[in-house]
């Protein structure tokens, strides 16, 4: 008897076009106030994760002009 | 000391001591996205200054006033260089942004009107944040660019962002068919 196919996650990883709505589907029909609430609370929760101390800043970027004259710079290798 | 939920009111309070001063600016980065309805985290403030050159010093100086740090001297050398300068204040950073090519100048024109709290605030408008991207093209700008083509849907105007990315790049640029793949899977599919 041939062996089962490997068990993969890949059917559960959402797609590019899933991800972006479900990052925009919830203020899509709220007023500009709300959505300033809600990036404040979001912040707040930073706030209050750092507290008090430096956020991680990776490496600094190469000068922008480098990245707009190569578009090979910022693609996975 | 500045808290990083302070950002949106930050921005208001920035973008009026400019726009009193007669300083042409725009504000950019997460905090526009975010006035567009994609909210995410972020650590810092992005404005881009349309100044001349001697009038940088009154710009951070304005910075300053909002009790962020950086000398002039550094702040110059860094525009010099890198075309941004960091101002910080606890988690908090402003950066400071100059036009590096001609396209840069014309955000402001193109500027959107957002509200904070009552205070009429200039963001860079959704096309504009897409084109900014691509030219950077950070790992971390791809889902950006996503949920801004997603956020405006149909009203994307992708005959303005083609034609502006093609008066910057070559015409073999990876780039302009990245962009037409793109509002094709998002912008063109998505409801709005």
């Amino acid at each position: 008897m041939a062996e089962p196919p490997p068990r993969s996650a890949l059917p559960f990883v959402p797609t590019d076009e899933e991800t972006a709505e479900r990052a925009v589907a919830l203020t899509r029909d709220m007023s500009p106030e709300e959505r300033w609430e809600l990036f404040r609370w979001l912040l707040d929760g930073m706030d209050g994760f750092l507290d008090g101390r430096e956020p991680f800043r990776p490496e600094e970027d190469p000068p922008f002009w480098m990245r707009w004259k190569d578009p090979s710079l910022g693609r996975p290798s | 000391m500045a808290a990083l939920r302070d950002l949106p009111d930050l921005a208001a309070t920035l973008s009026g001591a400019l726009a009193q001063r007669g300083i042409k600016h725009v504000i950019s980065g997460a905090v526009a996205m975010a006035a567009h309805g994609y909210v995410r985290a972020t650590v810092d403030l992005d404005v881009l200054v349309v100044v001349p050159a001697l009038r940088l010093p009154e710009t951070f100086a304005v910075v300053r006033d909002l009790g962020f740090a950086g000398e002039d001297a550094e702040m110059l050398s860094s525009l010099r260089d890198r075309g941004v300068a960091t101002f910080r204040a606890g988690a908090v950073g402003i950066e400071i942004l100059v036009p590096v090519l001609p396209y840069h100048r014309t955000l402001v024109g193109r500027s959107v009107e957002t509200s904070v709290g009552g205070r009429s605030v200039p963001v860079v408008s959704i096309e504009d944040l897409v084109i900014l991207k691509l030219l950077w093209r950070r790992l971390k700008d791809i889902p950006d660019i996503h949920a801004l083509l997603q956020l405006a849907g149909k009203r994307f105007d992708s005959l303005y962002a083609e034609r502006t990315l093609s008066s910057i790049l070559p015409e073999e640029d990876p780039r302009h068919a990245e962009l037409r793949l793109l509002v094709e899977r998002f912008a063109r599919s998505a409801g709005g």
